[in-house]
């Protein structure tokens, strides 16, 4: 039968069990141990775990492993390539988080230049895509490419910010001398997630049906990275990569981006067919 | 640090050949033991602490002495294996089939077990049993549990090892003893029954 011990002597207990407990610990121990019944039977039983698990149980390897151990360490060390990062993802992961170390102030100036940088390659790319109607006279008829939604264009960044913090997920070292910090990745969640609910309000639900599944999926992953515990709560993050794995999210994205990027590039191309017919 | 172990560790950052080769006799049975304990499994044992040796090799120059040689070559060890678990869980196939493999060869010692009248006593199916509920701790539990019992390390180094509080330590044995006493418990319920 497992009993609950105090609270408070929980950790004097579990000293106590491994004989890590200091001389004046061990006498208050002592004393509460003699007026509460539940922490000494706890005590007990712990001890009669630990009796029967005991010693650890090691294979004998045989003398010529430990003979041979030095050669075959020499040769891998021999053969071994320098170190370099395990996959692309990894590589595009460093990159990523060496952009979120920038200083605050870089943030919005880098987003700002981006956002001119995009109008101006719009302005571009209008200028080449439409027709010039130089002649008068000549009446060109075509059919004007519908404007992206802003409610789209917005989905998609989404879309493209969850990614990052998902493969920012996958790729953190998981190691407790790491001490992964999760607290960046923590706020970016709750801020998709402030925005997937707005999101969903406005989003067409006949028309982006695949999207707003996509979106559910992801924030369901969102909320458990937003709820990290703020120590290194590894247990917790590998559940999160697990989920991130076993939905196959970040192919997902990729396949919704790439279905997004097909529709739009041929919605302006039909103009362009049609324009010469007409002189 | 003793005046020996300064003495390699300096030996090893001029490049000493001979030193690297009496760092890994000296502590070869350890680091594979500890990975031993972590992962149940003498061939990655075997591969991680040679890719732990092969760590302190390329990065001995960055070794400022702030911990033991020791301390910090089992935190090579530690974060390997974890990392090693980490890969092996994304795969739920392989996850799977070593469990199957587990079922088939129980994570018992290389010695012929048949041979060994010990083994089939109930005190050591227990110990199996309780064995495998260690397995199913999290990460840091059973990396915590590991260090202190089988490896019988002062809950301070751990601590400074895994650069985590004493309290922290403190806990996540606590929840470990937890688990394994329910494993326990559950255990000879299922005798009873």
């Amino acid at each position: 039968m497992n009993v609950n011990p105090c609270n408070k002597y929980e950790g004097d207990l579990t000293a106590r069990v491994f004989g890590d407990l200091s001389v004046a610990d061990e006498r208050r121990l002592q004393a509460h141990l003699t007026e509460c019944v539940n922490c000494k039977n706890f005590l007990a039983e712990m001890e009669d775990v630990l009796g029967k698990l005991g010693a650890p149980q090691r294979p004998e390897m045989p003398e010529h492993f430990w003979e041979g151990y030095w050669h075959r360490l020499a040769q891998r060390l021999e053969n071994a390539e320098p170190a370099a990062p395990d996959s692309v993802l990894a590589r595009r992961w460093e990159k990523l988080r060496e952009k979120w170390a920038a200083p605050p102030l870089m943030i919005p100036l880098a987003r700002t230049a981006g956002v001119l940088a995009l109008l101006v390659f719009g302005v571009i790319i209008g200028h080449y895509w439409w027709p010039q109607n130089n002649d008068a006279g000549r009446q060109i008829t075509q059919t004007i490419p519908p404007a992206i939604p802003v409610v789209q264009t917005r989905a998609e960044q989404w879309l493209e910010r969850s990614q990052i913090l998902l493969i920012g997920m996958v790729n953190e070292e998981l190691s407790i001398e790491a001490k992964p910090d999760f607290s960046h990745q923590r706020l970016v969640s709750r801020n998709l997630l402030t925005e997937a609910q707005a999101l969903n309000r406005e989003l067409d639900p006949v028309a982006n049906r695949k999207m707003l599944q996509l979106m559910n999926q992801l924030e369901l992953v969102l909320l458990q990275i937003a709820n990290l515990e703020a120590e290194h709560d590894l247990s917790a993050v590998e559940l999160v990569r697990d989920g991130i794995a076993r939905n196959g999210l970040l192919l997902k994205i990729n396949i919704a981006e790439l279905s997004q990027h097909a529709q739009q590039n041929a919605a302006p191309k039909k103009p362009r067919e049609k324009a010469p017919e007409v002189l | 640090m003793a005046n020996d172990e300064k003495a390699l560790i300096r030996r090893l950052q001029t490049g000493e050949a001979s030193a690297f080769r009496e760092l890994v006799e000296n502590h070869k049975r350890a680091l594979f033991n500890l990975a031993y304990d972590l992962l149940g499994n003498a061939a990655d044992a075997e591969d991680i602490s040679q890719e732990a040796f092969i760590k302190v090799y390329r990065s001995i120059g960055d070794f400022r002495g702030e911990a033991q040689l020791g301390s910090w070559m089992y935190r090579i060890v530690v974060n390997l294996c974890l990392n090693r678990r980490r890969k092996k869980a994304l795969s739920a196939m392989e996850l799977r089939e070593s469990f199957e493999e587990d079922e088939q060869h129980p994570a018992t010692p290389a010695s012929d077990s048949a041979a060994d009248p010990e083994k089939t006593t109930e005190a050591a199916i227990m110990r199996q049993h309780l064995r495998r509920a260690l397995d199913r701790l999290s990460p840091q539990q059973k990396t915590i549990f590991v260090l202190r019992h089988d490896e019988d390390l002062p809950l301070a180094e751990i601590s400074q090892m895994l650069k985590i509080s004493e309290g922290t330590v403190k806990s996540q044995l606590f929840r470990g003893l937890r688990k394994l006493q329910e494993a326990l418990a559950f255990y000879k319920m299922d005798l009873v029954s």
